[in-house]
C-alpha cells in the first residue's frame, strides 16, 4: 500500500472514529436527557404528602368532634372546630386541583376524594347545625367521616407502593440509561484516545516535517548565501522575500538597509520603466527571461542577468531574478576573439604569401618554358645553320673553291654572332633582373641620344627611312644615357624588325609638366590586343611574331630601364596597322627606382 | 418629635379593628404590639392592591391573583436589613424563604382569586403567590414550596 493510500485510510478512519464520537455523544445526551425529563415530571411523593395533610387534617376534624361530642362544647372548641372544618376541606381541595388532582386522576384514586368531599360537605351541614344549637353531632356523620379518613390512609398506601413500583421501574430505567451512558462515555473515551494519538502522531510527523522544511530552508539559504550570484526574489507585488549578500555585493543597496519585506523598485530606487522592472513584470506574466553580458553603468564589470518565474500550481506566484558577474568570463571571450581575429590576420598573410610564392613560381615556370622554347627556336636555325655549312664543307673537302669557303664560313660566323648576341642579350637580361646593373643618372640631350640610336640602327638596315619630330624636346632631361640609349635602341630594332619596307618608323616626341615621352611606331604586324599585357614578359614572343628572329627579351629589358627611371613602356595599337611603343620618363630630376 | 411621640404610644400602627388575618414578627420599623404588628382586613386593604396573572402547580389553568405585595407591606412596616422570613400556616406548615429573593421575585399576598376573596376552604385569605409564568428560575419544586396558602404569620429576621 503507497503512502498517500495509507494516509487517507488513517483519516477516513479518523473520520468515521470522529463521525462515531460525535453519534454516541448525541445518544447518550440524548438518554441523559430524556431521563432529566422523566425525572421533572415525577410527583409522587407530594401526592403522598397531600393526601397525608388531607387524611391528617380528617383527623383531626374528627378528634375534636368527639371532643365537642364528649362535652367540650366551649366557643373556642367551636371556634378550633371550624378551623378545622376549613382546613379538611382545603386540603382535599388540594388534591382535586392542579397537577396533584390531575397525578390523582391518573392513580385512579379520584374517586376516593371526590366521595370524601361529599361527605365531608355533608358533614359540614351536621357541623354548622350543631355548633349552632350546641348540640351533638350525629354519630353516622361521624363513622362515615372515619371510613374516609380510613379510605384516604389507603389511598395513602395505594399511591405509596405505586410510587415505589415507579420510583423502583424509574431507577431500573435510570439504570439502563446510566450503563448505556457508561459504555457511550467508554467508547467516546476509546475514540477520544485514538483521536489524541492521530494527534500526537500527527503533532510528531508535522514537527518531522517541519525539521525537514527547516533544514531543506537551511541548506537553500546555505546555497543562496555562499551563491556568488546575485539572487533576489520577489512576490506578485514586487515585494523582496530573499536576497543574498553576493546581491549586495553586485548591487548595493542605495540606503544600505535590509530589503527583504520590501519592493524592489522602492528599496532600489528604480525609476518606472527600467530594465530590471520589466524583466520582473515579463517574469511574473511567466517568462523566462536571460539578458546576456553587457556593462555595468557606470563601472568596468560585466553581468548576466537570468530571471524564472515562481510556479505555485499553475499560477505564478513569485519571481527569481539572478545576476551573475561575467567580467573574467567576458574579457577572456574579447581575447579569445581578439586571438581569432589575429590568427585570421595571420593566416590570410601567410595565405597571400603562399599565393605569391605559387605566383612566382608559377611565373618561374612560365619563364623557363619560355627561355626553353626561345633557345629551342632561336637557338636551333643558327645551330642548323653551322651544321649544314660543316657537314657541306666535309662534303666538297678540297672541291671547295675558295670563294665558297669564305661564304660558308662567313656563314657559319654569322650564326655564331647571333648565338653570342642571343647569350649576351640574356645574360644582360639576367644581370639587369638580378638588380646588378646601376642606373646613373645625369643631365643629357634625349634629342640626341635619339638621333644617334637612329643613325647606328641605319647602319644595320640602310634600306629603311625614319621620321623623326623631336621639336617639342626640351633641351636637357635627366637621366642614365646608357640606359635610355639601350631601350630606344630596342624599340627602334623591333620597330624594324616586325615591319618591312618602304613602310617608315616614325619617332615623335611629347612633353609636359611631368613627363617626356619618346615614341617610336611603324606599320609592322602589330600584336593581338590581348597579349599586349605579355609583351613585356621575358622571353615572350607574340603570335604574330613568329619566323622573326627574336630572344623576347628586348621589350622587357625596356620597360624594366624605363621603370629604374621612375617611367614605363608601354605599347598601343596603330589605326590602320602597325603598332607604337612609348616610352616615358619623368621630365625632372628621374628618381631612381 | 410628632412622629416620635405616635411611635411611642402605640408603635406607629394602628391596632386592627377587626378579626386579625396576619401577623408579622421581628424587628419592625412599625408596630402595634410587643411582638410586632397584627393586621386585619381594612388595614391590608388600604395598602396599595396589586395584580398578577400566572398559573400555578395547584390550580387549574391561569388565575388572575389580587392583592398587597410582599415589599409593600414591609416598606408599610418599615422592615430593612432582613436576610429571611419564616412564613407560617395555619396548618403549621412553615418555611425559610430568602427575604430578597422574595422581594425580586415579586411575593404577592394574595387575597382574591379571578375576582373571588381566598377563604380557609381552598387556600385563602392569604396565599403568598408568584408571577411564576414569566419567571423560569422559580418554576421549581423547591420554590413550589414557598408558594404559602393560609397564610397567618411572618417572622422577620
Amino acid at each position: 500500500m503507497s503512502i498517500a493510500a495509507r494516509k487517507r485510510t488513517i483519516s477516513g478512519m479518523t473520520g468515521v472514529i470522529v463521525a462515531a464520537c460525535a453519534l454516541l455523544l448525541a445518544f447518550a445526551l440524548h438518554r441523559l436527557v430524556q431521563t432529566e425529563t422523566e425525572l421533572a415530571t415525577g410527583s409522587g411523593e407530594s401526592l403522598l404528602y397531600a393526601l397525608f395533610q388531607a387524611h391528617d387534617e380528617e383527623q383531626r376534624l374528627i378528634l375534636d368532634a368527639y371532643d365537642w361530642n364528649g362535652g367540650m362544647r366551649s366557643t373556642g372548641q367551636a371556634e378550633k372546630l371550624r378551623l378545622q372544618m376549613d382546613l379538611a376541606i382545603s386540603r382535599l381541595d388540594v388534591v382535586s386541583h392542579g397537577t396533584l388532582g390531575r397525578a390523582l386522576a391518573d392513580a385512579r384514586e379520584g374517586g376516593v376524594i371526590e366521595a370524601a368531599r361529599v361527605n365531608l360537605a355533608a358533614f359540614d351541614g351536621s357541623l354548622q347545625a350543631a355548633l349552632s344549637q350546641a348540640g351533638a353531632i350525629p354519630q353516622p356523620r361521624l363513622q362515615e367521616l372515619r371510613a374516609d379518613a380510613s379510605r384516604l390512609k389507603a389511598a395513602a398506601t395505594r399511591v405509596f407502593l405505586a410510587e415505589r413500583e415507579n420510583i423502583g421501574a424509574q431507577r431500573d430505567r435510570y439504570s439502563a440509561v446510566l450503563w448505556e451512558a457508561i459504555v457511550a462515555v467508554l467508547l467516546i473515551l476509546g475514540c477520544g484516545v485514538f483521536i489524541v494519538a492521530r494527534l500526537l502522531a500527527s503533532l510528531r510527523s508535522a514537527a518531522r516535517a517541519e525539521d525537514a522544511l527547516r533544514r531543506d530552508r537551511d541548506f537553500s539559504n546555505l546555497l543562496l548565501e555562499s551563491s556568488g550570484d546575485g539572487v533576489i526574489a520577489f512576490d506578485l507585488k514586487g515585494r523582496c522575500t530573499h536576497w543574498n549578500p553576493a546581491m549586495g555585493t553586485l548591487f548595493p543597496v542605495p540606503c544600505g538597509s535590509d530589503v527583504v519585506g520590501r519592493l524592489v523598485r522602492d528599496a532600489y530606487g528604480l525609476p518606472e520603466g527600467h530594465i530590471i522592472l520589466n524583466m520582473m513584470r515579463d517574469t511574473l506574466n511567466g517568462q523566462s527571461l536571460h539578458m546576456p553580458a553587457h556593462p555595468v553603468p557606470g563601472g568596468d564589470r560585466y553581468v548576466e542577468k537570468f530571471t524564472r518565474p515562481i510556479w505555485s500550481g499553475k499560477v505564478v506566484g513569485g519571481g527569481i531574478l539572478f545576476i551573475r558577474d561575467v567580467t573574467a568570463a567576458h574579457l577572456a571571450r574579447m581575447q579569445l576573439v581578439e586571438h581569432r581575429d589575429q590568427l585570421e590576420t595571420t593566416v590570410k598573410e601567410r595565405t597571400r604569401d603562399l599565393e605569391e610564392s605559387l605566383e612566382r613560381e608559377t611565373r618561374l615556370r612560365e619563364l623557363y618554358k619560355g627561355f626553353v622554347s626561345m633557345v629551342s627556336h632561336q637557338f636551333r636555325t643558327p645551330l642548323s645553320i653551322v651544321d649544314s655549312s660543316a657537314q657541306r664543307m666535309i662534303r666538297r673537302g678540297k672541291d671547295m673553291s675558295e670563294e665558297e669557303i669564305r661564304e660558308r664560313a662567313g656563314k657559319i660566323r654569322m650564326a655564331i654572332l647571333r648565338l653570342t648576341r642571343l647569350v649576351s642579350s640574356t645574360l644582360n637580361a639576367t644581370k639587369l633582373d638580378a638588380g646588378e646593373i646601376d642606373i646613373a643618372v645625369r643631365r643629357c640631350d634625349l634629342g640626341k641620344l635619339v638621333v644617334e640610336a637612329c643613325d647606328r640602327q641605319k647602319e644595320t638596315s640602310p634600306d629603311r627611312r625614319f621620321h623623326i619630330e623631336l621639336d617639342q624636346l626640351s633641351d636637357w632631361v635627366s637621366c642614365d644615357p646608357l640606359l635610355i640609349e639601350q631601350v630606344i635602341a630596342n624599340l627602334l630594332s623591333n620597330a624594324v624588325k616586325y615591319s618591312s619596307a618602304p613602310e617608315p618608323i616614325e619617332i615623335t616626341a611629347a612633353v609636359d609638366d611631368q613627363w617626356v615621352e619618346i615614341r617610336v611606331s611603324d606599320r609592322g604586324v602589330g600584336f593581338p590586343e590581348e597579349e599586349r599585357d605579355k609583351l613585356f614578359d621575358r622571353f615572350f614572343r607574340a603570335s604574330t611574331a613568329l619566323g622573326v628572329e627574336g630572344t623576347g627579351i628586348g621589350l622587357h629589358v625596356a620597360r624594366t630601364m624605363a621603370r629604374m627611371h621612375g617611367g614605363d613602356v608601354s605599347a598601343l595599337l596603330r589605326d590602320g596597322g602597325g603598332s607604337t611603343f612609348i616610352l616615358r620618363i619623368p621630365k625632372g630630376e628621374a628618381s631612381a627606382a | 418629635m410628632f412622629l416620635a411621640a405616635t411611635v411611642a404610644c402605640a408603635g406607629g400602627l394602628a391596632a386592627p379593628t377587626g378579626p386579625v388575618l396576619l401577623t408579622v414578627a421581628g424587628k419592625l420599623g412599625k408596630t402595634n404590639h410587643d411582638n410586632g404588628a397584627s393586621l386585619d382586613e381594612a388595614m391590608l386593604a388600604a395598602l396599595p392592591r396589586h395584580r398578577i396573572e400566572t398559573s400555578t402547580p395547584w390550580t387549574d389553568g391561569p388565575n388572575v391573583f389580587e392583592g398587597v405585595l410582599l415589599s409593600d407591606l414591609f416598606d408599610f412596616l418599615g422592615v430593612k436589613d432582613a436576610r429571611t422570613l419564616r412564613a407560617v400556616a395555619l396548618n403549621e406548615y412553615e418555611i425559610v424563604i430568602p427575604f430578597s429573593e422574595a422581594i425580586d421575585h415579586g411575593a404577592l399576598l394574595a387575597m382574591y382569586m379571578d375576582g373571588k376573596p381566598l377563604t380557609r376552604r381552598d387556600k385563602g385569605p392569604i396565599w403568598i403567590v408568584y408571577p411564576r409564568d414569566g419567571n423560569p428560575r422559580i418554576q421549581d419544586e423547591r420554590h413550589d414550596a414557598r408558594w404559602v396558602w393560609q397564610l397567618v404569620r411572618i417572622e422577620v429576621r
